[in-house]
């Protein structure tokens, strides 16, 4: 039976978005679906979550976005990282690592 | 940046938003077509999995910022369909915002006109300067205003270096007559120093001005201010080259001053001539020696390029140090000057008529801007608590409540700025229909600055006190709102009350003081008969500088048979005037019943020529001057009542004893005359310290010859009016050394004097009427309001059994409850206010008490707060209470 997703920890999207897109630039609805695939099910964002987030990080300068043509003849709006992104993301990184091993460090104990 | 982009590119961003979850929408279709569903079940599918749109722009509308600039023309649009429902409460609030805007803008206005600005006509020039001369007798005496003398004057004109120009003037009262030769007048003339014109940079209207020319022969020439000339002339134009008639001497008219010019500074009393200072000797009958001898001249000057106001203030100390003999400078006396701008406050007056004044303005401005900001904040609570049931489903929509605040504050914002536009236009029309009508002493014309001012204020306070109410209305949980809203219990907010309680407080003492102030000037200014006054005429005449007092006494006293003797006067005396403050009793009278009068003295004849009847007794007599043991007084009708009854007075006898701490002697006083006290007596009376709410009583006598040896009343037996040229030139001839200063038929002067007090009274009487005005539209509208939310609990109670009538009382008492509430905590503020106000001299004690007044008014207030209750109270209770119980 496959698991339930999993609820996001408040203030993990952003971290997971600017990862994702610093991998590649993506629209919004590309992005959503990325993180399902990768998570493996495990995180399902909605629109109504990812949007936000989004508006979010491109107010704070973290990204941006453009309009491109897409293959199907249609514009989309891409997101990609800005240089502040790209900071950002990394202190966001080590943070988590420090916290998910102190985490683990208080798991482990009986 | 985005934020920046979010206020400017709106519409775009919006655009880009719309379409970005459009293609969002679309791919998440195609995905589900992929995987078989069809085109229309994958779009539903899509949708239901994207979730609501429209929350979501909002949401990103948030975050992008500056949501406002989106929200306002909606709330605007939505706050104008309001106000369509709610014709009768928005149209209350504007009309109180108006009123207090309006109110608001006229008093600061007069008040910049008054102290503020320069006088009417004069350019507004930085290097004008005023020299303000002061001078102490001794080294603790305080300082007192001081002229300049003609040496000082020149000294301060030759260093043309500080002064570019200067200038000086004295003023007098002249009489004038020319042109209509029916009557003269007496008007003020300011002698001036030839460049009078030129060093103010004031161009006539018309002719060339005075000549400017070194020698000291007098120049008997005068340019004329431009009301009179058109008033006795027609035009400027015409005036020019005319001769006039000033006291007795004619001058040629050289020029007319521009229109509504009156002097290089406020409050000149409107001169209507300015004449050369070379012929102030002959005209006004003074020694040629009066510009050395006398320190009498008012000085102005243009400073020169590079000079300071702290140059020009060392050099004038200079002069004025120098101009003090040493005898007097060793004796402590001290002189000094300053130099400073035209239209500010003389230096070094503790008790500033101007700070009282701006202390008073400021503080009836603000009280009337309270007193309507209460007014519109309780209307608005009113209104919020009437909207709960409209503000808790948008709650429950989503609606934030910053968003609902944002919504209520565009309301209050709207409704404030129509007030303020109605009422500064109002005001508009006012101050430019004011200046029209009258030849002001001040410059009235409306003022962009003060504008601005008022406009700024009247929206910060429009605004601020509504969102006060907003605040209030949801501060409840949308629940606790619905549940309420339903039952109409919306009424009950303590808020809503503790304004209408608010609002007659503060009307209370605002209204007891200008009852006061009016009840006062309604009392004081009763016209004199004018079977009376128009035959008779007051002359004054300059006290002389030389001979001693008893000369000077002697001298009118020996004119006023003389003039009698003409063949147009009935009597000529001189008028009394009060010398004493005594207190009296009855002798023989058993009880200490004791009163405090005035001694008047007045001449044999006077009581004649007012035309105040001796009842009982004879007037006093000439044989009453010579010393005897007891003074022969003539009292007044009313005095003889409440000291003897019907039994007469004529022979009885007063005591006067003397009082510790009153410098006076013990006298005895017999009654030889009982005067009537009904008649309006005129001329002035010293009543300084007589106690405060009593009528001065008057009691008269000849001893001594304390009456007026410096003003005759002169009863003629035809209209006096016609009569006065020829009767300076009588007295001219029979006695050349005594100048005559004023000349006017008592009708006249008591026109003056009524026509003042009609101002008054028309000034107060429409700030009274504003004050009443804005409370009772403020207790009607939330009274009326309070009623409205209650409907529901109306119907219901008419609904089982109660009569409309007990309902509508069911109101009134809480109207009344809430009304005499209010007037015990305005009470003391009143009583605090009339303290104040008589302490600072605003008001002086009338004859009605003031505490009659207050509560005059109390009952008045009670009146309104009854009706303002029971008119929306009663139109209630007669609607069915089907229709009520149908009203959410």
């Amino acid at each position: 039976m496959p698991k339930s997703p999993a609820p996001l920890l408040q203030g993990t999207l952003d971290l997971i978005v600017l990862q994702l897109l610093r991998a590649e630039p993506t629209n919004g609805y590309d992005l959503s679906l990325r993180i399902q695939a990768i998570s493996r099910d495990v995180l399902q964002v909605n629109a109504g979550s990812l949007y936000p987030a989004l508006y979010r990080l491109e107010e704070r300068g973290l990204i941006k976005a453009e309009w491109r043509d897409t293959p199907k003849g249609r514009r989309a709006k891409v997101y990609s990282l800005t240089t502040s992104g790209r900071n950002q993301l990394a202190e966001q990184r080590q943070n988590w690592a420090r916290f998910s091993g102190a985490l683990a460090s208080i798991l482990e104990t009986t | 940046m985005l934020r920046a982009r979010a206020i400017v590119a709106r519409r775009a961003l919006d655009r880009d938003m719309r379409e970005e979850m459009r293609e969002h929408l679309e791919q998440s279709a195609e995905r589900l077509v992929a995987r078989g569903m069809t085109p229309a079940d994958a779009r539903a599918a899509a949708q239901r999995e994207f979730g609501n749109v429209g929350v979501l722009q909002e949401q990103a509308r948030d975050i992008r910022g500056a949501r406002w600039m989106h929200d306002i023309p909606a709330d605007a649009s939505f706050a104008l369909r309001y106000f369509a429902r709610h014709k009768a409460t928005t149209a209350i609030i504007v009309t109180v915002l108006a009123l207090a805007t309006g109110a608001n803008t006229l008093i600061f206005s007069m008040f910049q006109a008054q102290f503020l600005r320069p006088a009417p006509a004069m350019p507004s020039v930085d290097a004008h300067v005023r020299i303000w001369g002061r001078q102490r007798a001794t080294q603790t005496a305080r300082w007192q205003p001081r002229g300049f003398s003609i040496t000082e004057f020149n000294s301060l004109a030759e260093r043309r270096e500080v002064f570019r120009d200067i200038a000086a003037w004295t003023q007098d009262e002249v009489v004038l007559g020319g042109g209509d030769r029916t009557s003269a007048r007496t008007v003020q003339a300011q002698f001036v120093t030839p460049n009078f014109f030129r060093a103010l940079g004031v161009m006539l209207s018309a002719g060339q001005g005075l000549r400017e020319s070194a020698d000291d022969t007098p120049d008997m020439t005068a340019v004329m201010a431009y009301a009179m000339a058109e008033q006795l002339f027609g035009s400027a134009g015409i005036a020019m080259g005319q001769r006039v008639v000033v006291n007795e001497l004619p001058l040629r008219i050289v020029g007319v001053a521009p229109p509504r010019f009156q002097g290089a500074l406020r409050g000149m009393n409107e001169p209507a001539l300015w004449i050369p200072a070379s012929a102030r000797a002959p005209v006004v009958r003074v020694s040629p020696r009066w510009l050395t001898d006398e320190s009498a001249l008012s000085v102005v000057g243009r400073l020169a390029a590079n000079a300071s106001r702290a140059q020009a203030t060392g050099l004038a100390r200079q002069v004025t140090l120098a101009s003090l003999p040493d005898s007097a400078a060793r004796v402590g006396m001290a002189r000094t000057a300053d130099v400073i701008g035209m239209n500010a406050p003389p230096p070094g007056d503790d008790d500033n008529e101007t700070m009282l004044a701006f202390t008073a303005i400021l503080g009836i401005g603000i009280l009337i801007l309270l007193v309507g900001c209460t007014n519109v904040s309780s209307l608005m609570v009113a209104s919020a608590v009437g909207r709960r049931h409209e503000i808790a489903v948008r709650i429950s929509l989503g609606a934030s409540r910053a968003r609902l605040v944002r919504q209520l504050v565009t309301e209050s914002t709207l409704l404030a700025i129509t007030g303020s536009a109605i009422g500064l236009t109002a005001a508009w029309w006012a101050l430019t229909y004011m200046m029209k009508t009258e030849i002001d002493a001040v410059d009235l014309s409306p003022d962009a600055g003060t504008f601005a001012f008022v406009f700024v204020m009247a929206l910060a306070t429009g605004v601020l006190f509504g969102l006060a109410p907003a605040l209030h209305a949801i501060r409840d949980g949308a629940a606790a709102a619905l549940r309420d809203s339903g039952a109409g219990a919306g009424g009950r907010s303590r808020l809503q009350r503790g304004f209408v309680v608010a609002q007659i407080t503060l009307s209370q003492p605002l209204l007891v003081l200008l009852g006061t102030m009016l009840s006062l000037v309604i009392t004081e200014y009763q016209p004199l008969s004018k079977e009376m006054s128009r035959r008779v005429v007051a002359m004054e005449f300059r006290p002389i500088k030389t001979g001693a007092p008893s000369e000077r006494a002697e001298a009118v006293d020996s004119l006023v048979p003389r003039i009698a003797e003409h063949a147009a006067v009935l009597s000529a005396v001189p008028d009394a005037t009060g010398f004493a403050i005594r207190g009296i009793v009855a002798a023989g009278r058993g009880d200490s019943l004791s009163k405090i009068v005035t001694m008047e003295g007045a001449a044999p004849g006077w009581f004649g020529v007012v035309d105040v009847p001796i009842m009982l007794g004879r007037d006093v007599s000439f044989a009453d001057t010579v010393e005897t043991s007891s003074v022969p007084v003539v009292i007044g009708s009313d005095l003889a009542r409440q000291l003897w009854g019907d039994a007469g007075a004529v022979g009885r006898t007063l005591v006067s004893p003397s009082l510790p701490g009153w410098n006076q002697d013990s006298i005895a006083m017999t009654v030889v005359g009982v005067y009537d006290a009904t008649r309006r007596i005129p001329g002035m009376s010293w009543d300084g310290g007589i106690a405060r709410g009593d009528k001065p009583v008057r009691v008269y006598t000849a001893r001594g010859k304390q009456w007026r040896h410096d003003r005759v009343l002169v009863r003629t037996r035809g209209l006096a009016g016609p009569f006065v040229p020829e009767l300076q030139r009588f007295v001219r001839a029979r006695a050349p050394s005594l100048p005559v200063m004023s000349m006017l038929t008592l009708a006249q002067s008591d026109d003056r004097a009524y026509t003042e007090a009609l101002k008054n009274v028309a000034m107060i009487g429409a700030a009274a009427t504003l004050a009443l005005l804005l409370a009772s539209l403020g207790l009607y509208g939330i009274v009326s309001l309070a009623v409205r939310q209650r409907t529901r609990e109306i119907g219901i109670r008419i609904a089982v059994g109660a009569e409309p009538i007990q309902v509508a009382r069911m109101f009134l008492g809480s109207g009344a409850r809430a009304g005499l509430t209010a007037l015990a905590l305005g009470l003391p503020l009143s009583v605090a206010a009339l303290r104040v106000g008589l302490a600072k001299g605003l008001v002086i004690a009338p004859q009605v008490n003031p505490y009659l007044i207050g509560l005059a008014i109390a009952l008045v207030l009670l009146a309104v707060a009854a009706a303002a209750t029971w008119i929306p109270a009663r139109r209630a209770a007669l609607v069915e209470p089907a229709v009520t119980l149908r009203v959410d």
